[in-house]
C-alpha cells in the first residue's frame, strides 16, 4: 500500500519517542501489504482493527498504548493516514 | 476543468494536496478523478519520504506488532520455530531470525519476509548482566532507602525534639562543677581536642557517613560494635541516652546528632561536650582533667598538656598518667595528637617538636 500522511506517524513519534519503533513497524507492515479489500485488513489485523464503511479503518493496540487511523483505497492501494493517538481500549482507560 | 497538477516543493503544497486527496478518495476506479489522485497520491508519498528519515522498522517489532496484530501467543510461535527456548531468544532479541524461521513466518503467518530478514544486533551476556546489575542496584538502594526511612522513623519516634534536646542539654550544663565556658579555653586546648577527636567537627552535620561506615566494617570484620563517633555524637550519647551500646543505640545517636546539631550551635555543643567528657577515674570535664593530671585550669595548660588530654577520651584507662605503666602509651599517644595538630595546620611542626620533647608528668608523681 502506498502510505500517504505519513508525517502524522513522524510527528507523534516525536513526541513519544518510546512508542517510535512500533510505528515503524506498524508503516512498514502497512507498505507491505496489498489489501485488494477491506475484509483482507480484517484477516491481516483481525485483533485490533475496526471498519467504519465506507473507508476508514482504525487500528486500535491496548498493549502499546497506540491507536491509528486511516482512510483505505483499496483499489488504487491507498493508506491515508489521519489520526495517531493513545488506544482507546488500553485496560483501565476511561471511554 | 481542473488545475493542473503541480510538484510538491513546500509544506502548503503538501497540505493542498492532501486537501484534494481528502476530497478524491472515493472517486470510481477509471474515472478522471481516480486518474488525479493516484498522480497525487504518488506525489505526496515522494515528498514525504524526501521530508521524513528514513528508517527501518526493526524485525522483532514488526513480528511482535503482527502476531498482536493477529492474536498470535508465544506458545504459538514456539510451536512454529520447534522450541520454546527459541520463540523466547527471538522475541527477547537474544537471537537472530534465521532464513528458516523467516520462511515458515512468512508462510504460515503472512508476515512479509523482507521485513524479517534485516539484519540486527542482539542482547549480549555481557549486556544482559550489566542490564541485571543495574537493575539489581537499583532495586537494592531503592529498598535500602526505604528500610533507612523505616529505621529513622521507627527509632526516632520516642526521642526529644529539639526543644526538648536544647531544654534538657540547658539543665544538664548548668549543674556541672567547674563549668568552663568555650572562651575561657586557649585556642591551642580546642585545636588538639578536635585533632584528636573530631577534625571535621565544624564542617560535618552531626555525624560522618566515613566514619559510621568504617565503623561498621570493622563491626562486621571484628564482630564487635565499634565506635566511630563524632563529638556530636559523643553528647548525644552521654548526656541524652542511657542505654547500654547496641545498634539500636548508634541508631538513635546519629538521629539525635542530627536534632541535636539543629537545636543547639556547634560552639555551645563543644563546650557541653567539654565538660561532660570522661577521662579516667571519677573525672568528668575538662576543668577536673586539668586539675587532676596537671594541677592547672584550662586556660594555663601548655600546647603538650593540652594534647595529652585530648588523647584521653578514645581510652582513659589506658592513657592515664597516674598508672605508672601507662607513661609510655600515654607520651605516645600525646605525640600522636601532636603530630595530627601539625598535620593539620593547627600548630607549626616546630612547635609540635617542641611540645614532644616537654616531658610527661603529673604533680603527684
Amino acid at each position: 500500500m502506498r502510505v500517504l500522511g505519513g508525517d502524522t506517524l513522524n510527528a507523534y513519534a516525536k513526541r513519544k519517542p518510546r512508542k517510535r519503533e512500533c510505528l515503524l513497524a506498524f508503516r512498514a507492515l502497512v507498505e507491505a501489504a496489498s489489501w485488494p479489500g477491506a475484509k483482507d485488513v480484517e484477516a491481516e489485523f483481525a485483533k485490533v482493527v475496526i471498519l467504519t464503511p465506507p473507508d476508514r479503518v482504525a487500528f486500535d493496540f491496548p498493549d502499546e498504548d497506540l491507536r491509528i487511523e486511516m482512510r483505505l483505497n483499496c483499489d488504487l492501494g491507498l493508506a491515508r493516514i489521519f489520526g495517531v493517538g493513545p488506544s482507546v481500549s488500553k485496560k483501565g482507560r476511561k471511554t | 476543468m481542473s488545475d493542473p497538477i503541480r510538484p510538491i516543493r513546500t509544506k502548503a503544497d503538501h497540505a493542498a494536496a492532501l486537501a484534494e486527496i481528502d476530497m478524491l478518495f472515493t472517486a470510481a476506479p477509471g474515472s478522471p478523478e481516480a486518474d488525479r489522485l493516484e498522480v497525487l497520491a504518488v506525489l505526496v508519498s515522494e515528498y514525504e519520504r524526501a521530508q521524513g528519515t528514513e528508517l527501518s522498522a526493526h524485525p522483532i517489532e514488526v513480528l511482535t506488532l503482527a502476531m498482536k496484530a493477529q492474536g498470535r501467543t508465544q506458545a504459538e510461535l514456539a510451536d512454529l520455530l520447534g522450541s520454546r527456548s527459541r520463540a523466547s531468544e527471538v522475541l527477547s532479541r537474544r537471537r537472530q531470525l534465521s532464513a528458516a524461521m523467516v520462511e515458515k513466518l512468512a508462510q504460515a503467518w503472512a508476515i512479509p519476509a523482507t521485513l524479517l530478514s534485516a539484519p540486527y544486533a542482539i542482547d549480549s551476556r555481557l549486556m544482559r548482566a550489566l542490564k541485571t546489575g543495574v537493575a539489581v542496584l537499583a532495586i537494592t538502594i531503592g529498598l535500602s532507602a526505604v528500610a533507612l526511612g523505616g529505621l529513622v522513623a521507627w527509632y526516632g519516634s520516642d526521642l526529644p525534639d529539639t526543644d526538648q534536646i536544647a531544654a534538657t542539654l540547658a539543665g544538664s550544663t548548668a549543674n556541672i562543677p567547674g563549668f568552663t565556658p568555650l572562651d575561657e579555653l586557649p585556642p591551642e586546648v580546642i585545636k588538639a581536642f578536635l585533632a584528636a577527636e573530631d577534625e571535621d567537627f565544624y564542617a560535618h552535620g552531626g555525624y560522618s557517613r566515613t566514619a559510621i561506615l568504617r565503623a561498621a566494617w570493622h563491626t562486621v570484620l571484628s564482630n564487635k560494635l565499634q565506635g566511630g563517633a563524632t563529638i556530636t555524637q559523643q553528647v548525644a550519647k552521654n548526656v541524652l541516652l542511657k542505654e547500654s551500646p547496641s545498634i539500636g543505640r548508634k541508631i538513635k545517636e546519629i538521629i539525635l546528632a542530627q536534632r541535636l546539631e539543629k537545636a543547639l550551635t556547634k560552639d555551645r555543643i563543644l563546650e557541653t561536650w567539654f565538660n561532660v567528657i570522661y577521662f579516667g577515674g571519677k573525672e568528668y570535664g575538662i576543668t577536673a582533667a586539668a586539675q587532676r593530671y596537671f594541677g592547672k585550669k584550662p586556660g594555663d595548660l601548655s600546647i603538650a598538656e593540652a594534647a595529652y588530654l585530648a588523647g584521653l577520651p578514645k581510652a582513659p584507662n589506658v592513657y592515664r598518667l597516674d598508672v605508672a605503666d601507662n607513661l609510655i602509651r600515654a607520651r605516645e599517644r600525646r605525640d600522636w595528637v601532636l603530630t595530627r595538630m601539625a598535620a593539620d595546620g593547627m600548630i607549626t611542626v616546630s612547635a609540635a617538636r617542641f611540645a614532644s620533647a616537654e616531658p610527661l608528668t603529673t604533680p603527684g608523681r
